[in-house]
């Protein structure tokens, strides 16, 4: 019985120094050792995959390999608290994603304690502008105008992912400025969308464009895109802006964190090289190719600077959503 | 022609055949061990498919796909302990099998039914797959709801013993579903400000505690730990005699065609695949007592459904990008990441990829079977282990399987807490089994519902009657219902 108490001491104090030695060299270069990626959703999403092509640029860049942690549940606060606790030693990363990240904090039925001063921010990698579409065979609708005029008209439903998403703020937006009847059906994800979609179920349905994208596109017949141009994506399809109708532009942005206090210049680093990966051509290419979606960098104050125009957004429709 | 040589031509190559293989161990190791499943185990290779040629990065996939829902009936059979959700039902009848010394044939049993669901599912993915894809849209919230609460009837019968005492569990199951953020309002429900419980109670590590630490406790208690698993040993054939055969045949038959409407699904996967084909089994079983206490044709369902469930929901994921499960989902992400959309055109422009996928899939399903054959005599020499070191062994696993599935430590006092219960209800007599049900259903039930609500501006009941899937349904439903009432009343009657 004592051998064992003994032996199990010294595997104890063996870790114990190990992991001493390890803290004390931590300081000189940074990075030198691997960092930590939370990224708060389950493997195989949008966000996931999106991390995982930058992975390897980001590697490159740093020097140290990326070890990408999926944490997902309550919509991606599961893995910010986990950010937001980690230690601040630039070890710990996370993908910070709108509008889950704007939404948590600001609905008042979670009671959050945190907000953006919870955070630093490093850079923003992706944005994905939402869409209006509608089923390809429904002969109601050509354009946006028609849809428009028709829901003045007419009760229409249309779908959204969870309560305050960008897509709900949307719907009830238009319901409010232009006097539209949109009924709101709240969805999980997106399969169960398109597939309601397609059979005609719902009417339309307000969803990021690489849902759409990836998408049967025999089936689903975009009307509008709610961003300030056109998308090389899709086009011919034109802006609301353009039919007429302003300030409903909205889109969803990935981007990376870390918790607050991280220091300015260990941000620096990241920064550098968060930019080269993102702006990496081969990493825009594949990016565009196989998800539909935009690598758009933006340094580390204008990603604060978005988020905070988020924040914003969601301050003028809150009395909508009833926060 | 052109299609055909071209796949025969992918599937004489070193690199095919050992990109299948792996696929399949992979499979075979991830599914296996509890807390890891075949999401996950695609989810991990996809990276590593970046680099392949699309076609064998996509037999891979599958390969994974199909052996990880296979193997989780493995330590569900051997341990009490579900490797995946879709094997939950299996434990039902599984366990008891081994623990009558049955370990290599329930084994068998587990493997042959598998492979039948999986080449079934197969068959139709070659041949039916533009059809169904069009029958899964006639799928929407109104029939979720609908297919839950079906679900839901079998619970009466699911209860050993007590009747009341199986609709209570049913009840706290389907309230446990209710923990989590109201998906209609954005509200918290009992989550006592708990981030981890935002997102509900996670079903993994429920499914790990209700059967497999509640079966710790209860082993642990009862014998020494020098004394075997079970004193019966090990003895049988891995294959069915004639006459356990003809007792699979109805399970057979049955369970794949569930299985693959249930795949097809968006919103449902192999979990309640295997349930319903359980439940159905059980339905129209002539030996309904026996289910739950090592039923052949319980165990043939659970494991026939489970796997029919992988090329069903494949299905609507390559003719409409719709994936019919949450592996699917992840699948369709390394289709998309190969370059390839989904959809239409999927088949005619790039057959090859396609046809291969499918032939990939059939190989799988067969070699996983044959590795499944050759290997149960050898796994269920578990049986002979002291319960002195499989029971540590299996916290263990729990422990590490709830921590995995979400890198959460929340997800390891859930499953504790979930444990210490099911012990309690094993210790007074509630059935387990009706939790799970509720807990798995009672989501899905009550999303379709409040969907449904939103979706029209008609009175929801003429809604409901204008749709002909739903129609059905409902008869079904008050049937399961009426009739067992009916029975039993009129055999009271006789007795009087």
């Amino acid at each position: 019985m004592k051998k064992l108490l003994l032996i199990n001491l010294a595997a104890f104090l063996a870790i114990f120094l190990a992991a001493c030695g390890n803290e004390s060299s931590g300081a000189e270069s940074y990075p030198n050792k691997p960092i930590e990626l939370i990224v708060p959703y389950a493997p195989g999403g949008g966000t996931d995959l999106g991390a995982r092509e930058l992975e390897p640029y980001i590697e490159d860049e740093l020097g140290v390999s990326i070890e990408i942690i999926n944490k997902e549940g309550a919509g991606g606060w599961a893995g910010w608290t986990d950010l937001i606790n980690a230690n601040p030693d630039g070890y710990t990363l996370g993908y910070l994603n709108t509008p889950n990240l704007t939404t948590g904090y600001l609905n008042p039925e979670l009671e959050r304690g945190e907000d953006l001063d919870s955070f630093s921010y490093i850079s923003n990698h992706v944005s994905d502008p939402l869409v209006l579409a509608v089923n390809k065979d429904d002969d109601r609708f050509e354009t946006v105008e028609d849809f428009i005029e028709y829901a003045k008209e007419n009760e229409v439903t249309t779908s959204s992912q969870k309560v305050g998403s960008s897509e709900h703020v949307v719907s009830l937006k238009m319901n409010e400025e232009l006097g539209t009847n949109i009924g709101i059906v709240q969805y999980e994800g997106v399969p169960e969308i398109r597939s309601d979609l397609m059979s005609g179920d719902i009417d339309s349905s307000i969803i990021a464009l690489n849902a759409v994208y990836n998408a049967d596109k025999e089936a689903i017949k975009p009307l509008a895109i709610f961003s300030e141009e056109r998308s090389e994506f899709l086009p011919d399809v034109p802006t609301m802006e353009e039919s007429g109708y302003e300030g409903l532009n909205a889109k969803i942005y990935r981007g990376i964190g870390a918790p607050a206090g991280v220091d300015s210049e260990k941000i620096s680093i990241l920064e550098e090289a968060f930019k080269n990966a993102i702006q990496n051509e081969e990493h825009q290419e594949s990016m565009k190719k196989n998800a539909g979606i935009k690598p758009e960098y933006q340094d580390s104050e204008e990603f604060r600077q978005t988020l905070e125009g988020e924040e914003e957004k969601y301050k003028e429709v809150s009395d909508l959503l009833g926060w | 022609m052109d299609i055909i040589s071209q796949v025969i031509n992918n599937f004489t190559s070193i690199d095919t055949i050992s990109v299948l293989l792996i696929g399949v161990v992979a499979g075979l190791v991830i599914g296996s061990i509890p807390g890891m499943t075949s999401t996950m185990a695609i989810a991990l290779l996809i990276p590593i498919t970046f680099n392949m040629d699309s076609t064998n990065g996509l037999i891979m996939l599958v390969s994974v796909y199909t052996a990880g829902v296979y193997a989780g009936s493995l330590p569900g059979i051997l341990l009490n302990t579900p490797g995946t959700p879709s094997s939950a039902a299996t434990v039902l009848d599984g366990y008891p099998l081994m623990m009558q010394g049955e370990g290599t044939k329930a084994i068998g049993i587990a493997t042959i039914g598998s492979v039948v669901g999986g080449l079934f599912s197969g068959v139709v993915l070659l041949f039916l797959a533009p059809i169904l894809a069009n029958i899964s849209l006639l799928f929407s919230a109104p029939e979720y709801f609908l297919i839950a609460v079906f679900g839901l009837t079998i619970i009466a019968s699911l209860s050993e013993g007590s009747v009341i005492k199986g609709l209570m569990a049913g009840t706290f199951g389907l309230l446990l579903g209710t923990v989590g953020i109201d998906l209609m309002t954005g509200v918290p429900r009992f989550t006592f400000g708990s981030v981890a419980l935002e997102g509900g109670i996670s079903l993994i590590p429920a499914l790990i505690g209700f059967f497999s630490i509640s079966q710790v406790m209860m082993l642990s208690e009862e014998k020494g730990g020098n004394k075997k698993l079970s004193e019966k040993g090990v003895k049988g054939n891995v294959l069915p005699t004639k006459n356990e055969f003809s007792e699979m045949v109805p399970s057979l038959i049955r369970s794949p065609i569930i299985g693959v409407l249930v795949g097809m699904l968006p919103g449902t996967g192999g979990d309640i695949g295997s349930w319903m084909s359980y439940n159905e089994a059980k339905r129209f079983s002539k030996n309904k007592e026996k289910f739950g206490k090592g039923s052949i044709e319980g165990l043939t369902a659970s494991e026939t459904g489970n796997n029919a469930t992988t090329g069903g929901s494949i299905v609507p994921m390559v003719t409409l990008g719709i994936p019919g499960s949450a592996a699917t989902a992840v699948l369709l992400g390394g289709i998309i990441s190969a370059g390839l959309t989904p959809g239409h055109e999927l088949f005619t422009k790039h057959g090859d990829v396609v046809y291969s996928m499918i032939v990939g899939f059939f190989i799988a399903t067969i070699l996983m079977g044959v590795i499944g054959l050759l290997s149960a005599k050898h796994i269920s020499k578990v049986i002979n282990v002291p319960t002195g070191i499989v029971a540590p062994l299996i916290v263990c696993f729990a422990v590490v399987g709830s921590y995995a599935i979400n890198n959460s430590i929340s997800d390891v006092w859930i499953m504790l807490v979930v444990g210490i219960m099911g012990y309690f209800m094993r210790k007074t007599g509630f059935p387990v089994a009706p939790i799970v049900l509720g807990l798995i259903l009672g989501p899905i039930a009550e999303e379709g519902f409040r969907q449904s609500l939103s979706m029209t501006s008609d009175s929801i009941i003429i809604y409901y009657l204008s749709r002909p899937i739903s129609v059905t349904l409902i008869i079904l439903t008050v049937f399961s219902v009426i009739v067992p009432v009916y029975r039993n009343f009129k055999n009271k009657k006789d007795t009087n």
